[in-house]
C-alpha cells in the first residue's frame, strides 16, 4: 500500500496550521495511508493539538512525536486520546 | 531602572490613563442606550482595572484606592449581580471625573478636592455595602473568604476565534499548573472532521481541576487576557459542578451567586470588545466615539507639567521614513552632480532640484500630518455634556456627530475645545426649546443638535447646528439700536444683525427673553476663534434653528501668503484675508475729517490704509505713490491696504515675533523667504480694526444716496 509521509514543520501553531491542514486533507483525499512525522516539531499550540486530534480520527499515523509535542498534548489533556495513533517506527 | 526610564513610563501611564478615562466615559454613555451589553461593561471595567494597576505600580495610592471602589462596582455590574441603573451610571460618571482630576493632579501637580474624593469613595462604599453580595463572598476580598479552599473547578469554553487573538490554552494551562495540581479533561466532542475543519478556529473545550491553596482571584487572573474570548465558569472543587455545557456566562461569575441563582445569563457577546477595538471612525456616527488609540493625545497640559506629548499612528511615521529615504537619495544624487559638474549636466541638476522641491513639500505635509488629530477628540466630550444638560434642563436632545474622522491641528483642536463647549451649551440652553415648547411649535419633541466637521479647501469647517427656536433678528436689532450700535432707521442684513450677538456684553438684558443669555460669552468664543485665525458665521431661521459655522485654517504654522512690496521691502498679507485687489482710481478717493482717506469701492466706502506709513517704511521723495489697493477682510470689517506691487504667492512658515523678539503692533509674525531675507506678516485684523472707526456712519450715508 502506498504511503504518504508528511514532514511536520518545526512549529505547528496558529500561524502555519492552515498549511499543514491542507497537506493532510490532500493526502487523505487521495485515499492513501498517511503518516505525519512529528520528530522535528519544537512547538505545538492548541490549534496544532486540535489538528492532530482531527487527523488521528482520519487514521493518520503520528510518527515519533517529539518531547514538545507530548508536552503540549499532555497539557491540554489530549495525550491519552492520541497515544493509540503514535508510531515509533516508520510505516 | 534609571530615573529617565521611570519618567518615560510615567508619561506613558498618564497617557494611557487619560485614554482609559476617555474610554470609560464614552462607554458609560453607551450604557444609557445599551445597559445590558457585556462588552461595554467589560471595556469600562478593563479601563478602570488598568488605571488602578498602573497607579499602584507608580505609587499613586490615592488613585488606585479610589479606583478600587469603582472597579468593584463595575465588576458586580458586569457579572450581572447588580443591574445597570441610571443612578449607578451617574455615580460612575462622577467618579470618572474625580478620577480624571486625581490623574491630572498626579501628572501635572496641583490640588484635588480631597473632600469630593472622600465623599465619592464613601458613596461608592455605601452602594457596595447596601445591595451588594455579602462581602465575605465578594471578589474584593476573596482571599479572606476562601483561604482554605481545597481547589477550583474551571469550565473553559473558548470562543472559536480565541487563537486568533494570540492566546494559547497550552500557555494558560501551564500557568494554571503553577498554582497547584492541575488535571485537564478535554472535551473534543465539538471537533468537526478533518475534511470540514477550519484549523484556525478552536473547537475544543476543557474542564480543569486545580487542587491546592490558590485563591479564586489568582485563578481568575490567569484567564484575564482571554476572558472576553471564552466562556468561563468557576466552582469550588467538591462543590456542585457548573451547570450545562453551553455556558453563556461572559465573565468569571462569583461562586455564591452562580450556585444560588443560575438565573438568566447575559446575552452572548460579540467576539471582541467594541470600544477598545474601535478602528478610526467612519465619517458618520451617532454614537460617542472612543478615542482612536493610534493617534490618541493627552489633554492639554497646564503650564509647569511635563511637555505635552502626542501619540502618532505608525503609518504616519512610516510615510515620513519613506520620504526621508527619498530625500537622502536626492541629496546623494545632487552631491554626485556637484562633484563632476560641467555645463552638460545642468539639466540633471535642474531635475535633481525639482526632485528636492517635491521631497521637501511631501516632507512638510507629512510632518504636518503628525500634528493632526481627528476631531473625534474634540467631539467625544459632547455626548456627556448633552447628557448632563439634558437631565438638568429637562430637554430631550438627540446628538448627531458627523465627520469625526476629519483631522485638525492638535493646537487648534485644543484651543477649540472651550469655544465649542460654549456653543453647544448655548444651543442646548437657549437654542432648543422644552418638549412642551417644541410640541406647541409643531416640532418633534426630541430636539436635534448636530456637530459636524469637514474639510473645505485649506480650511476645516465645524458646524454646531440646532433645530431650536432660532434667532430673532428684530429683537437683536432693537437691542442693537438701544445700545447705539445701529442707527435708528438703519436695517442691516440679517447676517450683520446676527453678528451683533458676538459683541461683548450683548443681550444680557432680560427683555430679550427668547435670547436671554445668548450673548454672554459669545464674544469670548468669537475672540478665541479669531485668535486661531478662524472665522465664525451664524445662519439662523426664526423658529427653525441656528447654525454656528466655524472656519479654521488647517494649521497654524504654515500660511498661504501674498507677498507684497512696500517701497523696497517685502511684506506678507495672508492670502485668506484678501478679498480682491484693485488699481486705485484717484477720483474715488476722498478725504474725511482728520485727513483720513476712504475709497469708494462700488457701493461701499472702505478705509484706505497706507501700510508703508503705518509700518514706518520710509518713502523716498523720488518714489511714486503706491497705486494698488489690496482689499482685505478681517475682524468683521474691510479695509484697503495700499501697496506698491503684488509679488508672488507662496506658502510660508510662520515664525513668532512675540516669542523670538517682542510683540510689534501691526505685525503678526515673520517668515524667512527663499533668498534668506526676513519678511514680516501684516496683522490684517489689527489693521482693519484700526481703520474701522474711520468709516463708521459713512456707509449708511452712501446707501441713502444710492437709494435716492
Amino acid at each position: 500500500m502506498a504511503a504518504t509521509i508528511i514532514e511536520g514543520p518545526a512549529e505547528i501553531t496558529i500561524a502555519g496550521v492552515a498549511d499543514l491542514h491542507a497537506q493532510l486533507r490532500e493526502a487523505i483525499a487521495e485515499g492513501e495511508r498517511c503518516t505525519l512525522d512529528l520528530g522535528a516539531v519544537r512547538r505545538l499550540d492548541a490549534s496544532g493539538v486540535q489538528l492532530l486530534l482531527a487527523a488521528a480520527r482520519c487514521r493518520v499515523a503520528l510518527y515519533r512525536p517529539s518531547e514538545a509535542v507530548r508536552a503540549s498534548l499532555e497539557q491540554l489533556g489530549a495525550l491519552a486520546q492520541l497515544e493509540p495513533a503514535f508510531e515509533e517506527e516508520a510505516a | 531602572m534609571s530615573d529617565d526610564i521611570i519618567a518615560q513610563l510615567r508619561t506613558v501611564f498618564f497617557e494611557e490613563a487619560f485614554e482609559g478615562l476617555g474610554v470609560m466615559e464614552a462607554a458609560l454613555m453607551d450604557l444609557d442606550t445599551a445597559p445590558d451589553d457585556p462588552d461595554i461593561l467589560n471595556s469600562i471595567f478593563r479601563a478602570a482595572h488598568s488605571i488602578k494597576g498602573g497607579a499602584g505600580s507608580f505609587g499613586f495610592e490615592n488613585i488606585s484606592r479610589f479606583t478600587h471602589g469603582m472597579e468593584t462596582l463595575l465588576d458586580e455590574m458586569r457579572e450581572g449581580r447588580r443591574s445597570v441603573e441610571p443612578a449607578l451610571v451617574d455615580i460612575l460618571l462622577r467618579s470618572t471625573d474625580q478620577l480624571r482630576a486625581l490623574v491630572e493632579a498626579a501628572s501635572e501637580g496641583g490640588e484635588v478636592d480631597a473632600e469630593a474624593t472622600r465623599a465619592l469613595t464613601e458613596e461608592l462604599e455605601r452602594i457596595l455595602a447596601a445591595e451588594g453580595p455579602p462581602p465575605s463572598e465578594g471578589p474584593s476580598e476573596p482571599s479572606a473568604a476562601e483561604p482554605a479552599s481545597s481547589g477550583h473547578l474551571v469550565r473553559f469554553v473558548p470562543h472559536l476565534d480565541l487563537m486568533n487573538t494570540g492566546n494559547d490554552p497550552v500557555l494558560i494551562f501551564r500557568e494554571l499548573g503553577e498554582l497547584g495540581e492541575l488535571s485537564v479533561e478535554l472535551d473534543a466532542s465539538r471537533l468537526p472532521a478533518l475534511e470540514s475543519l477550519d484549523p484556525e478556529q478552536l473547537f475544543l473545550q476543557w474542564t480543569l481541576r486545580l487542587e491546592g491553596e490558590a485563591d479564586l482571584d489568582s485563578v481568575k487572573e490567569v484567564f484575564d487576557w482571554v476572558e472576553s474570548d471564552c466562556d468561563l465558569e468557576f466552582a469550588p472543587l467538591g462543590g456542585p459542578e457548573p451547570v450545562g455545557t453551553e455556558a453563556e456566562e461572559q465573565a468569571p461569575a462569583p461562586v455564591a451567586a452562580e450556585v444560588a441563582e443560575p438565573g438568566p445569563a447575559p446575552p452572548p457577546s460579540a467576539p471582541s470588545p467594541v470600544v477598545e477595538a474601535s478602528p478610526p471612525k467612519a465619517p458618520t456616527s451617532k454614537a460617542p466615539t472612543a478615542p482612536v488609540a493610534a493617534t490618541a493625545v493627552n489633554p492639554p497640559a497646564k503650564a509647569g507639567g511635563p511637555p505635552p506629548s502626542i501619540r502618532v499612528g505608525i503609518d504616519k511615521v512610516d510615510a515620513l521614513m519613506d520620504i526621508v529615504g527619498e530625500l537622502v537619495i536626492t541629496q546623494s544624487m545632487l552631491c554626485q552632480i556637484e562633484k563632476e559638474f560641467d555645463m552638460s549636466r545642468l539639466e540633471k541638476l535642474s531635475d535633481g532640484l525639482g526632485e528636492l522641491t517635491r521631497n521637501t513639500r511631501e516632507l512638510q505635509e507629512s510632518v504636518m500630518r503628525l500634528r493632526m488629530v481627528p476631531v473625534s477628540f474634540l467631539f467625544s466630550r459632547f455626548p456627556r455634556l448633552v447628557r448632563d444638560v439634558r437631565s438638568s434642563l429637562g430637554k430631550e436632545v438627540e446628538l448627531e456627530m458627523l465627520g469625526e474622522a476629519t483631522e485638525v491641528d492638535k493646537t487648534v483642536s485644543e484651543q477649540l475645545t472651550d469655544p465649542l463647549v460654549h456653543l453647544v451649551r448655548n444651543a442646548l440652553d437657549h437654542g432648543l426649546e422644552t418638549p412642551e415648547g417644541r410640541r406647541e411649535a409643531g416640532k418633534d419633541e426630541v430636539g436635534m443638535l448636530r456637530l459636524s466637521a469637514r474639510h473645505e479647501g485649506g480650511s476645516v469647517i465645524i458646524d454646531v447646528e440646532d433645530d431650536g427656536r432660532g434667532l430673532n433678528p428684530d429683537k437683536i436689532l432693537a437691542k442693537a439700536r438701544e445700545r447705539g450700535m445701529v442707527g435708528a432707521d438703519e436695517r442691516p442684513s440679517d447676517e450683520r444683525i446676527f453678528d451683533f450677538i458676538f459683541a461683548p456684553g450683548f443681550s444680557t438684558a432680560a427683555e430679550v427673553t427668547s435670547l436671554s443669555g445668548r450673548g454672554v460669552g459669545l464674544d469670548v468664543v468669537c475672540r478665541n476663534i479669531r485668535s486661531l485665525g478662524g472665522t465664525i458665521e451664524i445662519k439662523s431661521t426664526l423658529g427653525k434653528g441656528t447654525c454656528f459655522s466655524i472656519r479654521l485654517p488647517l494649521t497654524l504654522s504654515i500660511l498661504d501668503a501674498q507677498l507684497v512690496r512696500l517701497v523696497e521691502q517685502v511684506f506678507i498679507i495672508p492670502l485668506l484675508s484678501i478679498v480682491e485687489s484693485v488699481q486705485v482710481r484717484p477720483e474715488l478717493v476722498s478725504t474725511v475729517a482728520g485727513g483720513r482717506e476712504i475709497y469708494r469701492l462700488r457701493d461701499q466706502y472702505i478705509p484706505i490704509i497706507r501700510a508703508s506709513e503705518m509700518l514706518g517704511v520710509k518713502r523716498p521723495e523720488s518714489s511714486s505713490e503706491p497705486r494698488l489697493l489690496v482689499v482685505v477682510e478681517a475682524a468683521g470689517g474691510r479695509a484697503g491696504v495700499l501697496v506698491d506691487e503684488l509679488l508672488d504667492q507662496q506658502q510660508v512658515v510662520i515664525k513668532s515675533l512675540e516669542s523670538n523678539f517682542k510683540p510689534v503692533p501691526g505685525i503678526s509674525g515673520a517668515t524667512i523667504l527663499g533668498d534668506g531675507k526676513v519678511a514680516f506678516i501684516i496683522d490684517v485684523a489689527g489693521f482693519v480694526r484700526l481703520a474701522a472707526q474711520r468709516v463708521a456712519g459713512l456707509n449708511e450715508a452712501l446707501e441713502e444716496r444710492l437709494h435716492d
